[in-house]
């Protein structure tokens, strides 16, 4: 399929504020902002904005953890304000602060997460089950990594999707490094790709470049469209690059690959505004705008996340928030 | 009125909630067949698309009721009870910590049919203290098949997740269970031998086995005997008036002794009771080994009659005080 114009300068803006946004992050870590950790998706941005973007309005979301689901918030028009003053300890959180770093977005489809990699995959069985019973046309997006994509769940979750041909699209973000292992001592399967993996279930396996937006955004509308017609699931890996170490503020570690720079040249960003503007839909001084607005929306976001009151916890309020009435 | 076993009421219950809300779905492996007896039938009466058999893959199916209770269901996840060990990042981490982390309802009834007895850890645990310590699970435990009819009807229609045990030695007796719908509600222990010398705290088969006991006891001690029901929420009230009032205790568990209910308790009682209790409160469990499989384990590993009169003997024969003695 092609995407319109209209749907290309649509995904580089959700890119770009992706991008600004992980930079961001990574700068209030540094100060002390965000309490817990951050898991930057640096030089992987164009995965989950290519995928969560062409998701219709009911679809269900299981977000990768690196980048804590921004890119897959943006991508579903979800509020980026809510995520960051949730990584602040804020009450005004996504999660009022008790999560610290989770994404609770109902309307974008987003029910919380967790973060044992795998557990995901059988939430998201849970969620493909949802939708094929409700029969609405409704589907699911998984995106899990290469490092989750070699624990035991992914038998399990392949296995029912395919068994009961659920309306899941896995997007597997694999960059090739599991924390500071490179994919390679990690994974058996004789291509480096999942699909002989995914293939042995009778589902369909499709890899993409996942440094250009574009390309994931066709390849999951792609699979989407598989998936809602009752055909079953579909997984689509996108080969992406981390620029930065597993977590944000810790030296990168990786030890036994080429400390080269790996996959820099490739940045997503770059890669998407050179096309748009390639093919006359930006111009430079259109990028310095969207930039300049870009900016003055994470100045709004880092104003409302400092200015909110913190999440304050309490032995009754804690007891109270252990179960729903 | 009809008798039924617990098998029967667990199916009852399981039977009436699914004909009156069609988002209440039965999943688990060999359902349809009913491994137990549990859900006899209900795939005839209410279809495949309710009644889901799965593959063995415990932790994804857990994984999947979750997703299900997220998005608009209400699953009753059945496993062997140990089983359920086997998907316990599902139902011991995430499930019970998702109000609190997300404030997303999760409104999962986990049945573990037939906990307890000498199958050895892979068919013999009781997953009580585990849950206990879990926060965030309610857990439900009941001790005869009137009560198991209305506690399943209460867990399934509770929107937080809910661990309900139905111990081996316990399925089979009868007792008098109504055919309509009723609920019994959750934190709320039944005095269900009055007495007035020792308070015998227990639930599921301990309950048996304290009855018994005080049976035996019963020409020279007056033995009260709380069956809990529900060990979270714990009704907490009722154990201590009734503590209060005899002034020792013993609490029955059928889990580990160590770290779990029967400790938990005893610590419980022993603090908010510690002006008025006459001796220690004793606890028994299961010996803290894990559980050879054979008859050793239900001969000698699991609490039994005669430790439960060893333990009410034990907190009479005290060096009383004088005229402190009610």
């Amino acid at each position: 399929m092609t995407l319109t114009d209209e749907q290309k300068l649509s995904l580089f803006r959700t890119l770009l504020r992706a991008c600004r946004m992980d930079e961001y992050a990574c700068r209030c870590l540094k100060q002390g902002a965000i309490k817990l950790f951050w898991h930057s998706s640096a030089g992987m941005e164009a995965v989950g904005v290519g995928g969560a973007s062409v998701l219709a309005p009911d679809d269900y979301v299981w977000y990768h953890y690196r980048g804590h689901g921004l890119s897959y918030l943006l991508g579903r028009g979800g509020d980026p304000k809510l995520l960051f003053a949730e990584h602040f300890g804020k009450a005004s959180g996504c999660a009022q602060g008790r999560s610290g770093y989770h994404i609770v977005a109902p309307e974008a489809g987003i029910f919380g997460f967790f973060g044992f990699l795998g557990s995901g995959l059988g939430v998201a069985v849970g969620y493909g089950m949802s939708a094929k019973r409700r029969g609405e046309g409704q589907a699911v997006l998984c995106g899990l990594g290469d490092g989750t994509a070699t624990r035991g769940n992914i038998h399990e979750s392949l296995n029912m999707a395919a068994l009961w041909r659920l309306p899941i699209v896995y997007l597997c973000e694999n960059n090739g490094m599991v924390v500071h292992t490179p994919q390679s001592g990690t994974y058996a399967g004789p291509s480096g790709d999942y699909r002989e993996l995914v293939e042995s279930y009778g589902i369909p396996a499709r890899v993409v470049d996942g440094q250009d937006v574009f390309a994931v955004a066709e390849a999951v509308t792609d699979a989407l469209r598989h998936a809602r017609a009752g055909h079953g699931p579909v997984f689509v890996e996108a080969k992406t690059f981390r620029f930065h170490s597993h977590t944000e503020g810790q030296a990168d570690l990786r030890y036994s690959a080429p400390r080269e720079a790996q996959g820099l040249d490739r940045d997503p960003l770059s890669i998407a505004r050179a096309r748009l503007i390639s093919e006359g839909l930006l111009t430079e001084e259109r990028v310095d705008a969207l930039e300049k607005e870009v900016e003055a929306e994470i100045a709004e976001i880092d104003r409302f996340s400092r200015d909110a009151p913190d999440f304050v916890p309490t032995t009754e309020g804690l007891l109270a928030a252990t179960y729903a009435s | 009125m009809p008798t039924k076993n617990i098998i029967q009421a667990i199916r009852d219950a399981t039977r009436l909630e699914m004909a009156r809300d069609p988002k209440t779905l039965l999943i688990g492996q060999s359902v349809q067949g009913s491994l137990f007896g549990t859900g006899a039938g209900l795939v005839t009466e209410f279809g495949p698309e309710r009644v889901i058999d799965t593959p063995l893959a415990e932790s994804t199916t857990a994984g999947a009721a979750i997703g299900l209770a997220l998005t608009g269901y209400r699953p009753i996840l059945e496993h062997i009870a140990s089983f359920s060990m086997a998907s316990f990042e599902e139902l011991f981490l995430l499930a019970p910590s998702w109000q609190m982390l997300h404030d997303q309802a999760v409104p999962l009834t986990t049945l573990l049919v037939g906990g307890g007895g000498s199958g050895s850890p892979d068919h013999s645990i009781v997953p009580l203290g585990i849950g206990l310590q879990c926060a965030g699970l309610k857990i439900v435990v009941p001790s005869n098949a009137y009560d198991a009819k209305g506690l399943l009807a209460t867990a399934i229609a509770d929107p937080n997740p809910v661990l309900y045990m139905a111990h081996i030695h316990t399925l089979a007796d009868r007792t008098e269970v109504p055919d309509e719908r009723y609920t019994i509600p959750f934190g709320q222990a039944k005095i269900v031998r009055p007495g007035e010398d020792v308070t015998v705290v227990t639930s599921s088969f301990g309950v048996k086995l304290a009855m018994r006991a005080a049976e035996a006891v019963a020409e020279d001690i007056s033995v009260e005997v709380i069956d809990l029901r529900t060990i979270e929420p714990l009704d907490l009230p009722t154990v201590l008036a009734s503590v209060t009032k005899t002034r020792r205790a013993v609490v029955v568990d059928q889990d580990i002794n160590r770290g779990g209910l029967a400790a938990e308790l005893a610590a419980v009682i022993s603090d908010a009771c510690f002006e008025t209790l006459l001796a220690p409160v004793r606890r028994i469990g299961r010996l803290p080994v894990p559980v050879p499989g054979g008859l050793a384990g239900d001969l000698f590993i699991h609490p039994n009659v005669e430790q439960v009169v060893d333990a009410i003997r034990a907190t009479t024969i005290v060096a009383a005080i004088p005229g402190r003695r009610g």
